[in-house]
């Protein structure tokens, strides 16, 4: 009471120095949901956030529709040719998956439902330099729980790791916290997909590869469906460049997400967990 | 009061430009921390009070915007604002290039600081990449952007007479 009477200006500074050291402290080591305070604020401010998003993709998708407009013609042409090759790729490839199918059901494998899924757009980007995270115009209202996988066309994008009614976060598997066991998807050998930043639409590390497993420069990476979060079977990257160092036991293999986290726009939320695909 | 309030709203709207429209912006995305100019000019022109508890506030809402861990930007903002102060107490701010060397000065202290925090708590960080593509470049990109803000900052709040001075003294 005394130092709060003759040193106001102190006595608040020391109290805000305590709550820093008393949210680091209640954060070390574990992940958390929102608190009270930042459920209002996302509430908030991401309303803000998704008119601005949506602003600014409305004038790239008329500048993308008119400019563009004069190569159009060309492009459909190329476009027709390669739907008709596509078509002839895909009969053979529904022929593979049938006769897939057949096999498995030969083999007493259960039959898998995919997972049902959710589409979210993206509101908002990381805003510091430190980490990689996202912010998704769906939350618990729709039925979105932490530690659900986030999809595109493309393969895995990340997981979810805070929600509010009508907003969450995700972690990014470009994020240097964020780890995905993975396999490589022509010796199965397995590792772990560990981010390493954004820099340059983002890449990734596997780690604890052996100099005796085998992978080389070009090959897929995929999620091998361990640890409870991601479903097998999905593509993450592609092996870049692979470094045997002198000294430890492990190879360096930098990856590049199949994903491209700069123009990341619309994703799709994995409503379960862990249900292998096809 | 009308300046903390005023120069929180201003920090809102740098956080939205951030969160949105930076992320498109192919050499500026993530190198510039709009938040850290504010918290430090906190730390030059408002009195101790005003400029931990505005710094507090920005880091706490940038905390919940990105990365997953809380309380870390609420620490590194008030950090730079005790920075900035220090600052002020032994040179003498007389021009706007005096400020940038300020706003330099705590960006290089933070973000060293920063870098080793991250690499206690996480254990994917590597130091030195860090330090040369993030610390320096943003350390020199927030200093050529200060002298644009601080005088959007002194119009927001209000600051008036002599500009290169703190409000209210410790």
């Amino acid at each position: 009471m005394h130092v709060r009477r003759r040193h106001p200006t102190f006595f608040l500074t020391g109290l805000l120095v305590i709550a820093v050291l008393v949210l680091v402290s209640l954060n070390a080591g574990k992940e958390r949901n929102f608190t009270s305070p930042q459920r209002l604020l996302i509430e908030g401010l991401s309303p803000l956030l998704k008119a601005i998003t949506v602003s600014k993709n409305s004038i790239v998708g008329f500048w993308k529709s008119y400019i563009y407009l004069v190569n159009m013609r060309k492009e459909n042409e190329a476009l027709r040719e390669t739907i008709r090759a596509l078509e002839e790729e895909n009969n053979r490839y529904r022929e593979s998956v049938m006769a897939n199918i057949r096999l498995k059901r030969l083999l007493g494998f259960k039959e898998n439902v995919p997972a049902p899924m959710l589409p979210a757009q993206v509101v908002g980007w990381d805003p510091s330099t430190w980490f990689q995270t996202i912010i998704i115009d769906k939350g618990t209202g729709d039925g979105i729980e932490r530690d659900l996988p986030i999809v595109n066309s493309d393969g895995i994008i990340g997981r979810i790791i805070q929600t509010s009614s009508h907003y969450s976060k995700a972690l990014l598997i470009i994020d240097p916290n964020s780890s995905v066991d993975s396999i490589v998807q022509r010796t199965r050998d397995r590792g772990m997909l560990e981010g390493k930043g954004g820099g340059s639409g983002g890449s990734c590390e596997l780690r604890y590869f052996s100099k005796n497993d085998d992978v080389k420069s070009g090959d897929t990476i995929i999620s091998s469906g361990l640890g409870g979060v991601f479903p097998k079977g999905l593509p993450l990257g592609k092996v870049t460049k692979v470094e045997e160092r002198g000294f430890g036991l492990f190879k360096r293999i930098k990856v590049t997400p199949m994903v491209n986290f700069s123009k990341l726009e619309e994703v799709m939320v994995v409503l379960a967990r862990t249900k292998p695909f096809g | 009061m009308r300046d903390l309030i005023a120069l929180f709203i201003a920090g809102v709207i740098l956080l939205l430009l951030q969160t949105t429209l930076f992320h498109h912006l192919p050499f500026l995305s993530k190198k510039i921390d709009l938040l850290a100019i504010l918290a430090a000019y906190s730390g030059l022109y408002l009195d101790t009070s005003k400029g931990s508890v505005l710094s507090f506030s920005l880091g706490y809402m940038m905390d919940t915007f990105c990365g997953s861990f809380l309380g870390l930007y609420a620490g590194l903002y008030l950090f730079i604002s005790f920075v900035a102060r220090m600052c002020w107490r032994h040179i003498i701010v007389k021009s706007a290039i005096h400020e940038s060397g300020i706003v330099i000065f705590c960006i290089l202290i933070a973000g060293l600081l920063f870098v080793l925090v991250l690499k206690v708590l996480f254990s994917g960080y590597s130091t030195l990449p860090l330090l040369l593509s993030v610390v320096l470049i943003q350390m020199f990109l927030t200093g050529m952007i200060s002298p644009i803000l601080f005088p959007i900052f002194r119009r927001v709040s209000g600051h008036k007479g002599n500009i290169y001075g703190p409000i209210e003294g410790f």
